[in-house]
């Protein structure tokens, strides 16, 4: 073999090695810009992802308080409104307190006792307040004299606002004709009356 | 004289009143001071049990409680067909417009409006003798219903004296006069009222032999039932059962359905209401509604009314049958009534038999299926008409083992079981065709025979042979595998298949698919039969099976139910050629590529 | 409780009772007659003695009193404020026990809600006024799934947003909370009302707390005209309670111990959904019940069954898989998707799609267990096909993340996914005009 043929062949082999050596170099080139590429792409879908999210978070968080916020200011007008219901019902009470001398009240205790006996019986025991306990037993008696019924007036006052609380001989029934809880049971309808009252002068 | 008495006892719907001796059994009563109605079910001494048919809600003891005189009845008379009543002929549109889109309580309304008039023709004369349940004449209640106007059954033989001439009349009109043999003179109206726990009495009774044709393929097709006869459809929560009571209500060739809502739910008396009106009647081109009246009571009603709604439609039925009209009655759902029954026993402390129903349960199931039938009416002219009933069966825990269903199958002839798995994967009607029966095949055969095609009872019973295989073979398939059976059976199974796709379901939402004609029923069967005996013969020729179901006909098979109308039955006959030019191309494929 | 010496009492009015030390509770006559009255006492007759107790009878029903400020609020098993607000001031007394909805006058529901969960708005279409109840089992997701669907459930082409009443019937305080919170996280505890009844608190109460709930909700749907969604949860909790009962008055009973009357309460209850006439609201039910041992058969989830309008059931499968939401498809039904999809509604081809999708599944499932014997190697090239329609069936479309909101389209799509893993010839069940439109598979 010739030195020349030698040479050719090792230029041969060199320069096959050379391309093979550029071609490897330039395809690793390709595939870290590739990867480079894709990374950067996959950047950016995560960053996209990270924004995404947060936002969402954060529409979340403002529904969040914008609902709790308006939920609240709501809550804090039920509870003043419900200190102003309770005030108006105290001085309501205070006012029918001294109300007894008024001739409605004495109506309005005669038909309690009439409606005692008609309910529980005609033997029945019927207590009220100190202050109103002549009134009733004046009552009683005017009412006794009409029927047939023996009704019963107790000394022991109770500690109420007005009206009679009755109760049958045996004890095992009774009657709760109170001012008190007359206005308990009607209070549903007088607050909302009220609560219409101050809303409209709000308007 | 009418009783008056006063309240002793409340608890739930049952109610106990005293001072009630004049009282009868089964006397309608007013019940407190807000007239409740009621009826009475059981007396001991001066002690009425009353079940109120309303909320009582508020009643207390010592309010009065005072009798009518009549047993509960329901008023029979032109302006029934297309309402919607509770279970005690209230109308349900006049109820809302007396208390609102909620049902308040004490109203009282009248079943049809007395005021309406209508143009009455008589069909006697003076001098005509007329017996009970004779025809007077007759008037138009809607385009789809001619109704006859009947003579009371109970009354006696008589002549008429004078009747009106054909004209304009409301119901409360006094339309003839008769006397009778011992000089009894007699007023006739309209209407009559009927005490709805005693049937209407009729001439004779027929055998069924004429099939009621629902357009259902499974039903008409493997399970028929006949016109005056018996069916329950029993099963589980989910299986269909009232969609295919609908379907059976919309497509049934007969004359009036009365349809009973008894304990089921609100949105699907309110979906037949919608619906009804809309749809077609595919024989008279007239709204359904002009042939149905509506009996609901739904769950959340008081279940009282609940027992009564059976008998009220079942009366209401009855009397279109005597007018020698082919009705259908389907009651959704006997198990509700049954409860219902079960309520009131515990009420009244009775002692109770299986599961807590009372022991009187099996003998009141057999009345109300006694009450079907083909007949011969009383009266003249000479005419027939049936009652089918259809009760939905809704057992517990889809068991079939349970009180209702036992006893409801001793007195019923077609039984279409509903089954779970079925409905779960989608096949439906879920009507399972191992466990269902038919009392009827023989008995109706002669019809098909006579009016579709004299193959039917073959062609229905080589086709259901492939389903029976199938079952059998199943068992073998779930052991060891498709692979393990030969081709032969292999082809039994894809064959069943295409009759389980292509026949036995149905998609009652389907514009086409919901109601198919007995034509196209049996040429549908013939076609899939014609398949097997073709992909057989292939085999034996040595076509591979893979081939066979690579066909593209089996498509075009499966998709003829609703790709087809009734109307264009001929492109079945199409279907048919291609079907047989598939096998033929196919077998020249084979030859050249060997 | 048997009260002695009553003359006026009346049948299911409203008593309080007053024990010996001052202590108020309520409940309600159950029968009355011959001078004794039998009481129902709310909470419980624990530290009730026989001599001393007073029984006041109210002349009247039980109420709960409604307005528009119930919205944002939170009470207890019987209505009482239970957030430390004052009593809510009342437009109207409704009695919590309603009235039967007159058939005629409801109006039949049509309308889609889109729930943004592919498993109920492709296969479980739920419209406006239905009641579809969960059937679940304990530890699984169904308050997960509730809540998801309270938060997103919208109807399409509206801005419209749902009023929920939620009822907490019996449940652990960690549940009532999760779903306070959930809707509190979204901003819809402003249009919420809540009703809890705890595990702890008195049995009986719970009979009251689904009533009062509805009452609610029917008032907001049909006074104001709001769309309400009502969740139940959990009436089983709410069964046992009226077996209890049942068994303290010694009635025959029926299925279980059951009383005999457990449909008709229960349709009561459950009846108390749908839409009027003329009418803007609706109340959508969606109550949630556990079965107990995922039995489905027994008495509660099948009278239950018998009632609502479908039912989605919860799968252990697939809840043991990690597969939320786990519905069994197979076992779950919507019985008003017909009327709530299709042309005009929703897509022409959704109702198919779905049918489609339920037949591929059931085919899947059949496969699996032939291949469970006979291996996959047993399987024809079709049976092969329906398994991996299957498997993709719940991992693209079953499966979704909680917060997940899916639209009617991208739902419908994934459906189609799934088909395009079917040969054409095998879709029996979709018209060739929507396979032509449709179909992504080879053709």
């Amino acid at each position: 073999m010739s030195s020349n043929s030698l040479e050719r062949t090792i230029d041969k082999v060199l320069s096959q090695k050379e391309s093979a050596l550029i071609s490897e170099i330039e395809s690793a080139l390709q595939n870290s810009l590739k990867n480079l590429e894709s990374s950067k792409s996959s950047l950016q879908v995560e960053y996209d992802n990270i924004i995404e999210s947060s936002k969402k978070q954060a529409e979340n968080l403002k529904r969040q308080i914008i609902g709790s916020s308006t939920l609240n200011a709501r809550n804090k007008e039920l509870v003043i409104i419900e200190s102003a219901i309770d005030e108006i019902f105290d001085k309501a009470k205070e006012k029918l307190s001294k109300s007894n001398n008024e001739k409605n009240y004495e109506r309005l205790l005669t038909r309690m006792i009439q409606d005692s006996t008609t309910k529980l019986g005609s033997e029945i025991i019927i207590q009220c307040n100190k202050t109103d306990l002549s009134l009733v037993k004046k009552l009683v008696s005017q009412e006794a004299s009409n029927k047939k019924s023996k009704i019963t007036v107790s000394d022991e006052a109770v500690d109420i606002i007005g009206g009679i609380k009755a109760v049958s001989v045996d004890g095992t029934m009774s009657l709760d004709n109170t001012l008190d809880s007359n206005i308990e049971s009607l209070k549903p309808l007088i607050r909302k009356e009220i609560v219409q009252l101050l809303r409209g002068e709000n308007k | 004289m009418v009783a008056k008495g006063r309240i002793v006892w409340v608890s739930g719907p049952a109610v106990k009143a005293d001072g009630m001796s004049s009282v009868k059994m089964y006397e309608t009563v007013e019940v407190g001071d807000s007239k409740l109605i009621g009826e009475v079910i059981r007396l001991t001494g001066d002690v009425a049990f009353i079940q109120v048919y309303e909320s009582t809600s508020g009643l207390k003891p010592g309010e009065d409680v005072s009798g009518t005189g009549q047993p509960l009845s329901v008023l029979l008379g032109p302006g029934i067909i297309g309402r919607i009543y509770d279970g005690i002929q209230r109308p349900l549109d006049d109820i809302a417009e007396k208390s609102g889109a909620f049902i308040g309580r004490g109203i009282t309304t009248t079943p049809v409006d007395m005021k309406k008039k209508y143009t009455f023709t008589p069909s006697v004369k003076k001098g005509d003798t007329i017996l009970g349940g004779s025809i007077l004449g007759a008037v138009e209640e809607t385009p789809l219903l001619t109704h006859k106007i009947l003579v009371p059954p109970n009354y006696p033989e008589a002549t008429i004296t004078e009747i009106v001439k054909e004209g304009e009349y409301d119901l409360e009109h006094i339309i003839g006069q008769a006397s009778s043999k011992n000089g009894d003179k007699i007023e006739l109206k309209m209407y009559h009222k009927w005490p709805v726990r005693k049937p209407r009495p009729y001439l004779e009774r027929f055998d069924p032999t004429v099939p009621l044709v629902t357009g259902q393929r499974i039903i008409d097709t493997y399970f028929p039932i006949a016109k005056g006869g018996t069916g329950a459809i029993p099963g589980g929560f989910g299986t269909g059962k009232t969609v295919t009571l609908h379907q059976i209500a919309k497509w049934a060739d007969s004359k009036v359905v009365v349809y009973i809502g008894c304990g089921e739910r609100g949105n699907e008396m309110t979906e037949v209401l919608v619906e009804f009106p809309h749809l077609i009647d595919p024989r008279s081109q007239r709204p359904l509604m002009e042939r149905t009246v509506l009996v609901a009571n739904t769950s959340n009603m008081p279940v009282a009314a609940r027992e009564a709604s059976i008998y009220t439609g079942v009366t209401m039925a009855e009397y279109y049958r005597d007018m020698g009209y082919d009705v259908v009655l389907v009651a959704d759902s006997t198990s509700r009534w049954a409860e219902a029954l079960r309520e009131m026993s515990g009420r009244l402390e009775e002692m109770p038999a299986e599961e807590g129903y009372p022991s009187y349960l099996a003998s009141r199931l057999a009345e109300f299926y006694e009450r079907a039938g083909r007949i011969r009416a009383l009266g003249s002219p000479d005419r027939s008409g049936s009652v089918t009933l259809v009760g939905a069966v809704s057992p517990s825990g889809a068991d079939f083992t349970e009180p209702v269903t036992t006893h409801t199958i001793r007195f019923i002839k077609t039984f279409w079981a509903l089954d779970t798995r079925l409905a779960y994967s989608r096949h439906y009607p879920s009507i399972n065709w191992m466990q269902s029966y038919s009392g009827y095949l023989e008995d109706i055969s002669k019809w098909w025979k006579e009016n579709v095609s004299p193959d039917w009872y073959d062609l229905r019973a080589e086709s259901y042979h492939i389903l029976q295989r199938e079952d059998t073979l199943k068992e073998i398939v779930r052991l060891l595998g498709p692979e393990a059976l030969p081709d032969e059976e292999k082809l039994v199974l894809e064959v069943a298949r295409m009759l389980k796709i292509g026949i036995l379901q149905q998609n009652s939402f389907d514009k086409v698919d919901t109601y198919c004609g007995p034509a196209k029923q049996l040429k549908l069967v013939r076609l899939m039969v014609m398949f097997y005996k073709e992909a057989q013969k292939a085999l034996k020729e040595g076509k591979s099976l893979a081939d066979i179901r690579a066909l593209p006909i089996i498509t075009t098979l499966l998709k003829a139910k609703f790709e087809v109308t009734d109307e264009e039955i001929s492109k079945l006959e199409e279907i048919e050629k291609q079907l047989s030019d598939s096998f033929k191309g196919n077998i020249e494929e084979v030859k050249v590529s060997v | 409780m048997i009260v002695d010496g009553v003359t006026k009492a009346s049948f299911d009015e409203l008593v309080e009772i007053e024990t010996n030390d001052g202590e108020r509770r309520l409940g309600k006559v159950l029968e009355v007659g011959s001078g004794k009255a039998v009481v129902q006492v709310f909470e419980g007759t624990t530290g009730l003695a026989i001599t001393g107790t007073r029984v006041k009878f109210l002349g009247k029903t039980m109420v709960m009193p409604v307005s528009q400020e119930l919205l944002g609020r939170v009470f207890d098993g019987l209505g009482r404020p239970n957030d430390g607000l004052p009593d809510p001031v009342a437009d109207k007394f409704l009695d919590v026990n309603g009235e039967p909805m007159n058939p005629q006058s409801r109006e039949y529901p049509t309308s889609f809600i889109q729930t943004g969960v592919s498993v109920i708005d492709g296969m479980l279409t739920l419209v406006r006024g239905q009641k579809l109840p969960i059937f679940s089992g304990s530890g699984m997701s169904h308050n997960i799934l509730a809540a998801q669907i309270a938060r997103q459930a919208t109807v399409v082409g509206t801005n419209e947003d749902f009023a929920v009443v939620f009822a907490a019937i019996g449940v652990q305080y960690s549940e009532a909370q999760y779903f306070k919170r959930s809707l509190e996280e979204s901003g819809a505890l402003k249009r919420s009302v809540l009703f809890v009844n705890l595990a702890d608190d008195p049995a009986i109460e719970r009979i009251i707390t689904p009533r009062v709930a509805l009452t609610v909700a029917e008032y907001l749907a049909f006074d104001l005209g709001m769309h309400v969604l009502a969740i139940l949860t959990d009436m089983t909790n709410y069964a046992e309670a009226l077996r209890e009962i049942s068994a303290a008055r010694e009635e025959v009973p029926g299925r279980k111990g059951y009383p005999g009357y457990l449909y008709t309460d229960l349709a009561n209850n459950y009846e108390r959904a749908g839409r009027i006439k003329g009418k803007n609201g609706s109340v959508t039910q969606m109550p949630i019940l556990s079965m107990p041992a995922d039995d489905i058969t027994h008495p509660i989830p099948d009278l239950t069954g018998y009632i609502t309008e479908g039912q989605v059931v919860l799968g252990r499968d697939l809840f043991r898989k990690g597969i939320y939401p786990p519905v069994n498809v197979m076992m779950s039904l919507s019985r008003l998707m017909k009327d709530g999809v299709g042309e005009g509604k929703t897509r022409s081809d959704h109702m198919e799609v779905g049918n489609q999708l339920y037949d591929a599944y059931s085919r899947a499932q059949e496969v699996r267990a032939l291949a469970e014997i006979v291996g996959k190697a047993g399987l024809t090239g079709v049976d092969l096909k329906y398994l991996d329609a299957g498997d993709s069936f719940e991992t693209h479309f079953l499966k979704q993340s909680p917060d997940e909101n899916r639209n009617l389209d991208e739902t419908l799509s994934r459906a189609w996914d799934i088909l395009a893993t079917l040969p054409e010839g095998e879709l029996t069940k979709i018209k060739d005009k929507h396979i032509q439109q449709y179909y992504k598979g080879n053709k």
